[in-house]
Order: C-alpha cells, then sequence, then structure tokens
C-alpha cells in the first residue's frame, strides 16, 4: 500500500504539515477559519531533538499493536492496510495510545482516539501533509512491505 | 492444514487473523458455548452500565467469519 514516508534530513521542522493536517481534518473551506485562534489537535507531529527533526504520523503497521491491544475492535485493518478508528465504537480506554510504539494515535477533540487515516476520512483525496510540505520530506508512496 | 480453535473470544479471533496471515485456504472451525457473533468480554461492564449499545458489542465486524474463515 501507499504509506507516507519521511526524509528527515529534508525536514525545516516547519510545522505546516501539522497545519495542513488540522485543517484537512477540521471539514471547513477555508483554512484560516479552520485554525484562527484554535489550538491545532493535528494527527501529524513534528518531532525535534538534537537538531535532527522529522514528522511522525501512523505507520500503518504490518503487525499494529493499537489494533491489537484494541479492546472494543473499533481500530480495524482493511484490506489495503489501513488502519481506521470506528468512532462509535470507541469508548476512551486508550490503550491504543499506550500501546503505540510510534506515539502516532492521540485523543481527538471528542475525547474519541484520531490517528492519520492517510485523508481517507476527511475530504481530500491525497494526505495534505504530502501535498503542503514544501521542501518534500514528506512523501507519500508505494515502497512494498 | 486445518484448524479447530476452542473459545471465540480475543484470543480466538487473534488465532484466526494470524492464522489467516500464513494460511489463506486452510479450514478453520470454531467451537463456543455462546451462539454469539464475537464480542468484547471487557465491554461487558459498559453494556450493564448502559454506556454501550449492544450492536457495538461485536469485537469484529458482522461479516468477519464469513471475509476470513
Amino acid at each position: 500500500m501507499k504509506r507516507i514516508y519521511v526524509n528527515e534530513k529534508w525536514c525545516l521542522a516547519c510545522h505546516l504539515c501539522e497545519y495542513n493536517c488540522a485543517f484537512a481534518n477540521s471539514n471547513e473551506k477555508d483554512i484560516v477559519f479552520a485554525l484562527k485562534d484554535l489550538k491545532i489537535n493535528p494527527r501529524i507531529r513534528v518531532e525535534e531533538k538534537n537538531g535532527t527533526c522529522f514528522s511522525v504520523s501512523c505507520r500503518n503497521c504490518k503487525e499494529p499493536l493499537c489494533v491489537k491491544s484494541c479492546i472494543t475492535g473499533a481500530l480495524s485493518k482493511n484490506e489495503d492496510g489501513l488502519i481506521s478508528v470506528n468512532k462509535e465504537k470507541c469508548i476512551h480506554c486508550y490503550t491504543c495510545i499506550v500501546s503505540c510504539p510510534y506515539g502516532a494515535i492521540m485523543q481527538g477533540d471528542d475525547k474519541v482516539v484520531q490517528k492519520c487515516e492517510l485523508c481517507t476520512n476527511n475530504q481530500s483525496n491525497t494526505p495534505k501533509c504530502v501535498e503542503g510540505c514544501p521542501n518534500n520530506a514528506i512523501v507519500f508512496e508505494e515502497r512494498g512491505e | 492444514m486445518n484448524y479447530v480453535i476452542v473459545g471465540n473470544s480475543a484470543a480466538a479471533i487473534g488465532t484466526v487473523e494470524g492464522i489467516r496471515q500464513l494460511d489463506k485456504v486452510g479450514l478453520i472451525t470454531i467451537v463456543s458455548k455462546e451462539n454469539e457473533h464475537t464480542y468484547s468480554r471487557p465491554l461487558i461492564s459498559y453494556f450493564l452500565g448502559g454506556k454501550v449499545l449492544e450492536k457495538n458489542m461485536i469485537y469484529r465486524d458482522k461479516d468477519f467469519y464469513k471475509r476470513t474463515m
């Protein structure tokens, strides 16, 4: 499946991916209305330490610990390998948040967990973080398993 | 190879999913005392407390057995 990959050498830690993510998942048409005066809660986060930086979002693991640990079956992996959240079934136990080795699942605005679903769950057709990255530090491509 | 699994909860479902990663054709039989679709045991207390609807008790989609086994 096509996945999001990062190239930390090219990441400038501009955090634009975070803003594009928050906008893509806001259901607003205008980025200003979507983000102005709001504390954003994006599904992708830039990690920075000792001069190295890169953005982290769900890896859609081959053996996803989040899906294994989910006590309700709210997290599932489809045939393409994409892991998605069934918002109706999540009971906010946050076992998935604790079990994800990448810290790629977080509490959403409505207490239900949220994770990157490659923009398949919003109006965008392609991941907005990738589209908006000014330095091509995030790419969306097929690299095999 | 064919498989018989005793029980129909998280471990059994995990086993089915694990088997299917390696063996797409082997026959899998699940034996369970309860005649229910697989459901989440930890959610029983939530259900009794009225926090979860009965339809959300199921641990995998309705077509899980058909699709997987």
